[in-house]
């Protein structure tokens, strides 16, 4: 079957088709146009901007990629679309369009938790080949400018959150550290590029909530001890900025570490799937990837092509499949019930 | 003009329930404070005064997070934490629906980085400007209703 996936929940628009016979899958287009050059000026989203760029953006994409997978509207066969959590203003314009086009082409709206397609991400690797085979039960990591999660998977579509940031994203806190230390915006790629090779002992951050026994997180004070550490140092020169940089990377990945680590020990999971933005930040990664081959043996780690950290739309049609495949009839006259939810929770 | 000095979360806890004591409704708390001030631990501490037993989170990713409350002796109905940092022109509150709860009496608002959209709230009646800043003993909050 084919289906239609479409994206507009911050400031990346995105149209994908994907095709999936049994567990074999193919991608007939993936495309995103994404706002982060506009917006590097703003030092962040405009939400009325984004919406107006969405609106721009969408059906130009949407044409694009179904000229690019040769197929036309008979050939869809459902279309999945991202109904929150994200800026309302810019979820609004994905689900109004993807209504329409429901009703008009008579195909079955399928509406897709942005978080559980972060995940999902996972399953698809390449442009076409067998969906990844995850053991279940699985432990997700799920790290974005938004979010921070812990979410416990039975399979594709049961989803638990066991712990989550009480105050700030953990790329919120990229952002923020960005703009104290006077770097541009997004902040996740600039601190990590200039961690690189950086003392990351250097600044005594703290690691907020790393013994607190849940799967909570906070990052917010370790933003205001960076700002702090950094409104004392007298030489704010190139080189103690990548130690900074270096040193309150580490205090993220840290946390985040021992906390998925925890997490996948209490609930005797099989895999480990990382998602989100911030997966793509390399020190995590492997850190991760070493932390688990040294704690939880036979434990597989699952983590997203780069491509497939960022917002797009073929993990949304991933995600629709899912949700689509064994209950279609409850999504024939969906487009009539579907609303926005911009604070969304799994 | 009033100044109320914290030393410590629990006091800001304590400030923040007595502030609450004192909201009926239609009102807008409006913090200022630089990054790292507590703009959000307060609204946190507001929050848990109204009895909401969720957690409440940086609204910076969203710019604006609804929380509804239980029912409450003086008919409030919804807090409404809003943030500013990553806007530009006070216009983009209006798209996101901000101005329905402005003046309802049914709901508090409560605004991080509101200097950002100082003139924009001078139309409105019930505005609290509440400035947060650190200090070497803790925080001292400054109280200026207009």
């Amino acid at each position: 079957m084919l289906i239609l996936g479409i994206e507009s929940s911050c400031d990346e628009t995105g149209v994908a088709l994907l095709e999936i016979k049994g567990d074999k899958f193919r991608v007939l287009a993936n495309l995103v146009s994404s706002q982060v050059n506009i917006f590097k000026k703003y030092g962040g989203v405009v939400p009325e901007i984004a919406a107006r760029k969405h609106l721009d953006n969408l059906l130009p994409l949407l044409e694009k990629a179904m000229v690019k997978a040769k197929v036309s509207p008979k050939d869809i066969e459902a279309i999945g679309v991202v109904y929150g959590p994200g800026l309302i203003t810019s979820l609004i314009v994905g689900i109004e369009t993807a209504k329409t086009l429901s009703l008009v082409w008579q195909k079955p709206l399928i509406p897709v938790d942005h978080m559980k397609a972060h995940i999902l991400a996972n399953l698809v690797e390449g442009e076409s080949g067998s969906l990844v085979k995850i053991k279940y039960p699985a432990m997700c990591l799920v790290v974005s400018g938004g979010h921070t999660m812990l979410v416990s998977m039975k399979d594709e579509n049961n989803f638990k959150t066991v712990g989550q940031t009480r105050d700030d994203a953990v790329g919120e806190a990229f952002d923020k550290v960005a703009k104290i230390l006077g770097l541009g915006y997004p902040g996740g790629p600039i601190i990590s590029e200039k961690a690189e090779n950086a003392d990351k002992e250097f600044y005594k951050l703290p690691r907020p909530m790393i013994n607190s026994g849940d799967f909570d997180f906070s990052f917010s004070g370790l933003k205001t001890a960076v700002k702090n550490e950094w409104e004392w140092e007298q030489f704010k020169d190139k080189e103690n900025v990548r130690k900074m940089c270096a040193s309150f990377q580490q205090a993220c990945v840290d946390v985040l570490v021992k906390k998925t680590i925890e997490a996948a020990k209490k609930y005797g999971v099989k895999s480990i799937l990382l998602g989100g933005g911030v997966a793509a930040n390399k020190e995590l990664r492997k850190q991760l990837a070493e932390k688990i081959d040294l704690e939880l043996k036979g434990v597989k780690f699952f983590q997203p092509e780069l491509n497939m950290t960022t917002d797009n739309a073929l993990m949304v049609a991933i995600s629709a499949y899912f949700e689509y495949k064994d209950k279609p009839k409850n999504f024939y006259e969906a487009w009539k019930t579907i609303k926005v939810e911009p604070n969304l929770e799994l | 003009m009033k100044t109320i000095i914290s030393k410590s979360e629990q006091d800001t806890t304590k400030i923040a329930a007595k502030i609450a004591e004192k909201l009926k409704g239609g009102e807008i708390l409006a913090l200022e404070g630089d990054l790292g001030a507590g703009k959000t631990t307060f609204a946190q501490a507001l929050g848990h005064a109204f009895g909401i037993k969720k957690h409440i989170t940086s609204p910076t990713f969203v710019l604006m997070k609804v929380y509804e409350l239980g029912a409450q002796s003086s008919g409030l109905r919804a807090l409404i934490h809003v943030d500013c940092y990553r806007l530009d022109e006070p216009q983009e509150l209006f798209y996101l629906g901000l101005e329905e709860y402005l003046n309802n009496p049914n709901s508090v608002v409560v605004i991080e980085w509101a200097d950002k959209i100082k003139n924009y709230l001078k139309k409105f009646k019930k505005v609290i400007w509440l400035k947060i800043k650190t200090t070497r003993n803790g925080r001292e909050f400054l109280v200026v209703r207009h």
